[in-house]
């Protein structure tokens, strides 16, 4: 009797810290709400080696994330303006600020003028190498007769329109121009009419993203009504967000209402009368309020994939709950005594599927690890109140409902493997048709086949990025020297192969500070150069060309160098910030660095000729893409083989216990999953990480099964409780196969085949019945 | 009493009827622009002389220039100086190609850059006498009687005041004269004389803007 009253204690001190978490949640519930995150960059890995890169990687995104662009495009400009217009003020009052144009014209030429002596294009650099002194003068002859100036300065402030030149080279960088008051891009005749927002909050709380999504299609929908002949368009992470949580959440509703309901269906055919349904859904409940709970105690911010991804997971806490309702079926064995009989087994299964998801600790993904630590409370939470609770409140026994009854008569018609020779064979040809299969498996580390993307909204994104030259926040060089000098340079030599990219058309452009801040060794020469144009033989050429007065000088445009710091003060601030690193580590050999952004990069190759301009030191190219497939594809291999040490780690537990029946619990779990990886071969389903997280998780609720069945001796209860357990499971994860996030589905398909498999082999190898 | 209600009636009945007066003077003066382009001829090749006088922001001493000019109806401009020496612009909607008394050209294309596209629209128009779309870059004010028509051109973008501060056109069935302000002081005035209408283009017309 003492251990009753051990176990009566622990489960009134369950109840009691549950009773507090479950009041706990109630008082932090906006809280926590507020705390759930969308941003699919919080799942990804930060690489630790490379804290600078990952530090740029983070200010692009978190100033990428930030920005909202709608587009406004028609024939007309004056429509297209009265758009934007009506658009801009629907727009009011939702916490967008606009951002002014970074380039103004007007504004860069008066900042520069003074610093014109040491700026020059590329083509007038070279000219001025090269040309001698009377081609200079029938220039600025020229231009003195030219009603126009390309800077605007008075003529003798710019006599040989060098400074003029290098506006034009820098403002042919963008083509957006503020315009009454807009900004404006021309292009194939259709006038672009820009509104570009900050959004205030986090974008990726849920209800910012709602709210400022919802505001903005209405909007647009409104200005469209209005003005059917324009066209609108979107681009920014907060579009994106907002449709993937809107799809998430929809999935989340639909696999936690599909599978609800399938297990309440499934629990009403299996056991007569009403009482066994608030028993299977008490371990549910309470296995989502320890994994909700521990989640927001353990995590600053839980993602919403966690949940939806763990919802499916504490799907399996169900299991411990059916097998140990399903062996009370018309049993005569008092509670107590049931329970210690069940607890080895349910022991067992608990640590094999315990560990196979905290497996999942060992990647280096955050979205993973969390989504591991849910599952693996939530799971650990329903066994205890199974365990715990259930000798108390279970009824002594239940009665079989129609679809029990029936499947307790199957046990004797269920096929078994094959003894010898036979299945011997048996197994041969299983085998072989594994092998078959799994021969045609290909493999696929690239993320973005996972992530869920409308194409709408992608055509969007694309066209607006194309037209403004949005840079990539994702692929970028980092150039690094042991001084700002140095760096310049180094940036200066890059962006001279960027453009032939950029003449081949594999590049649209590129940001870089070099462009607008020449190295000094640029910088000093184009000052003497200046200045012997300005003097001496080339003063009195120009004199006597244009009959000027003999005392006529040129406006001094003096020697000023242009430095780091005076740009600090330009309005160009703002992308200084953006492309400027500053020092950034200690190295003497590469402690100062700044990025150099692309836009325009599509093709996957174009990116790999790219990668190999950089020389991994001073030059490295960034392409986080590329590395989270990589280190998918590592982890994938890792996953792998933790799968195999999971299996064989299984021997000696499960030999500890059932010797040489070992073989009958794991055949079955083997053969599924080996069945599984054959059938995505035979479907042209790629391999990936997913995948293989998946074989895991099938690996720990197929050995549970094979445990339920030879547990059991040939009890046919067990059989029952088994095919129900697999067949909620199958139902949550044949849910998530038809997820519209491509990563979900292949987990959800995998899980599905493997358990259902699983499921249905292990009866196969059960132990002979015993006479009835 | 009566007489002052009388007067207070009469004004508020005329309220309406001088804004409406107004209004229709307003209306006038931005149909200027169309009336202009309505008394111009309308030629496919317009050729002619100019006489081009450029005062610059400190040079006293203004800088002349003598050429011709061709304007092809839809192509282009062909702005070619005889003295002090040989060069030329020329403006079409793609480029404005300048070649200097070396021979050495210089080529800005439209595409690249929205400045150089509008600079070239509005040399276009101005130079070409093809006034349709000043009105969009332009605030337009100005007479017209039966004789002759003057307009004054203040820009309307900050981009485009940048480059011109304002542009002043007289003439009557052609463009006479152009005067171009610029907002750094150097002041362009072309006066254009003894033109010459044709029908259709030489071969060396053609020629000139390939």
């Amino acid at each position: 009797m003492n251990g009753m009253r051990l176990l009566r204690l622990a489960a009134s001190l369950w109840l009691a810290l549950s009773l507090l978490l479950a009041g706990l949640g109630l008082l932090r519930m906006d809280d926590w709400r507020s705390r759930v995150d969308s941003d699919l960059f919080a799942l990804l890995p930060s690489d630790a080696r490379d804290a600078r890169a990952e530090s740029v990687l983070e200010r692009l995104a978190r100033h990428g994330e930030r920005q909202l662009v709608l587009m406004v495009s028609g024939a007309d400009a004056a429509t297209a303006r009265a758009g934007a217009r009506a658009l801009r003020t629907r727009l009011q009052g939702l916490g967008l600020a606009e951002q002014k144009a970074e380039l103004d014209p007007a504004a860069l030429r008066d900042w520069f003028k003074p610093y014109r002596a040491a700026l020059a294009s590329r083509a007038d650099l070279l000219a001025l190498q090269f040309e001698p002194i009377p081609t200079w003068t029938a220039r600025a002859a020229a231009l003195a007769f030219t009603p126009v100036s390309a800077s605007g300065l008075p003529w003798q402030d710019d006599p040989y329109g060098l400074f003029g030149n290098w506006l034009l080279e820098r403002a042919g960088s963008s083509p957006v121009r503020p315009v009454e008051g807009l900004l404006e891009a021309q292009q194939d005749g259709q006038t672009h009419v820009i509104l570009n927002y900050r959004v205030g909050e986090s974008v990726f709380s849920l209800a910012v993203q709602a709210r400022i999504d919802t505001a903005v299609s209405a909007a647009i929908a409104s200005v469209l009504e209005a003005h059917p002949q324009l066209k609108v368009q979107r681009a920014g992470v907060l579009v994106h967000a907002a449709a993937a949580a809107r799809a998430a959440q929809a999935e989340l509703n639909l696999i936690g209402n599909g599978s609800t309901l399938g297990v309440i269906l499934l629990t009403l055919l299996s056991f007569r009368g009403w009482r066994a349904l608030p028993l299977m859904l008490l371990p549910v409940l309470m296995g989502s309020l320890w994994a909700v709970g521990a989640s927001f105690l353990l995590f600053e911010r839980v993602h919403l994939l966690t949940l939806v991804f763990g919802a499916s997971l504490i799907g399996v806490a169900v299991d411990y709950a059916e097998h140990a309702l399903g062996s009370s079926i018309d049993s005569p064995m008092p509670p107590p005594a049931r329970y210690r009989k069940l607890l080895p087994g349910m022991l067992l299964a608990l640590l094999t599927t315990v560990l196979g998801y905290l497996g999942l600790l060992l990647t280096p993904f955050p979205g993973l690890s969390q989504m591991a630590m849910f599952a693996a409370i939530g799971i650990c939470a329903a066994w205890l109140c199974v365990m715990l609770w259930y000798p108390f409140i279970a009824p002594a026994s239940l009665r079989a409902g129609p679809a029990a009854a029936w499947l307790l008569r199957a046990p004797a018609r269920y096929p078994k493997w094959p003894q010898g020779w036979r299945g011997v064979g048996l197994s041969l040809v299983a085998v072989g048709l594994c092998a078959l299969g799994i021969a045609q498996l290909k493999i696929d580390d690239d993320i973005r086949n996972l992530v869920s993307t409308r194409p709408e909204l992608i055509a969007e994104q694309t066209a607006v990025s194309h037209i403004l030259g949005l840079p990539s926040p994702a692929q970028f060089f980092l150039v690094s020297g042991p001084d700002e000098q140095t760096v310049l340079a180094r940036e200066a030599a890059l962006t001279a192969r960027l453009r032939d990219e950029i003449k081949a058309g594999s590049l649209s452009g590129y940001q870089a500070l070099s462009d607008w801040l020449p190295p000094l060794a640029q910088q000093a020469p184009l000052i003497e150069a200046n200045q012997r144009l300005l003097s001496g033989e080339a003063l009195a050429a120009l004199r006597q060309t244009l009959a000027l007065e003999s005392d006529w000088q040129a406006g001094a445009p003096g020697i000023r160098t242009l430095t780091l710091a005076d740009l600090r003060t330009s309005p160009l601030a703002p992308l200084l910030d953006t492309l400027w690193l500053g020092r950034t580590s200690e190295d003497a050999h590469n402690g100062y660095a700044s990025v150099v952004l692309l836009s325009g990069l599509h093709d996957r190759a174009t990116a790999a000729r790219l990668a190999t301009l950089a020389d991994g030191q001073a030059l490295r190219w960034i392409d986080k893409p590329a590395r989270i497939s990589q280190l998918f594809g590592e982890y994938r291999q890792r996953l792998l083989a933790l799968c195999a040490l999971a299996f064989i780690a299984a021997i000696p537990l499960l030999w500890w216990r059932f010797r040489r029946d070992s073989l009958r619990v794991l055949a079955p779990v083997l053969l599924a999953c080996a069945a599984t990886l054959a059938l995505m071969g035979a479907l042209g389903m790629p391999l990936q990480l997913l995948n293989v997280l998946a074989l895991l998780v099938i690996l720990g609720m197929g050995v549970d099964y094979g445990i339920f069945i030879v547990d059991s001796e040939g009890d046919p209860r067990s059989f029952v409780a088994t095919l129900l357990a697999a067949s909620t499971t199958v139902l949550s994860f044949g849910l998530l196969a038809f997820s519209s996030t491509p990563a979900l589905h292949s987990f959800g398909f995998a899980i599905f085949c493997g358990v259902a498999l699983s499921a249905l082999l292990a009866p196969m190898f059960r132990h002979a019945e015993p006479a009835r | 009493m009566r007489r002052l209600i009388l007067t207070v009636l009469q004004l508020a009945l005329h309220a309406p009827l001088v804004g409406l007066l107004l209004l229709l003077s307003t209306t006038a003066h931005a149909d200027l622009l169309t009336d202009v382009r309505n008394r111009l001829t309308d030629a496919p090749v317009l050729r002619g002389e100019f006489l081009q006088t450029r005062q610059l922001a400190g040079i006293r001493k203004p800088l002349v220039a003598e050429g011709r000019f061709l304007v092809l109806r839809g192509q282009g401009v062909l702005w070619q100086t005889d003295k002090p020496f040989a060069q030329s612009l020329r403006v079409t909607p793609r480029e404005l190609l300048q070649k200097d008394a070396r021979g050495q050209t210089t080529r800005l294309s439209t595409d690249k850059e929205p400045v150089v596209a509008t600079v070239s629209q509005v040399l276009m128009a101005v130079l070409g006498g093809d006034l349709a779309p000043l009105a969009r870059l332009f605030e337009v004010k100005g007479s017209l009687d039966a004789q002759r028509w003057q307009l004054v051109l203040s820009p309307r973008q900050a981009g485009m005041a940048q480059l011109i501060s304002e542009i002043r056109l007289t003439g009557n069935t052609l463009v006479d004269s152009v005067t171009l302000l610029s907002p750094g002081g150097d002041q362009t005035h072309i006066e254009m004389r003894r033109h010459l209408i044709a029908s259709q283009p030489s071969a060396a017309d053609t020629a000139a803007f390939e």
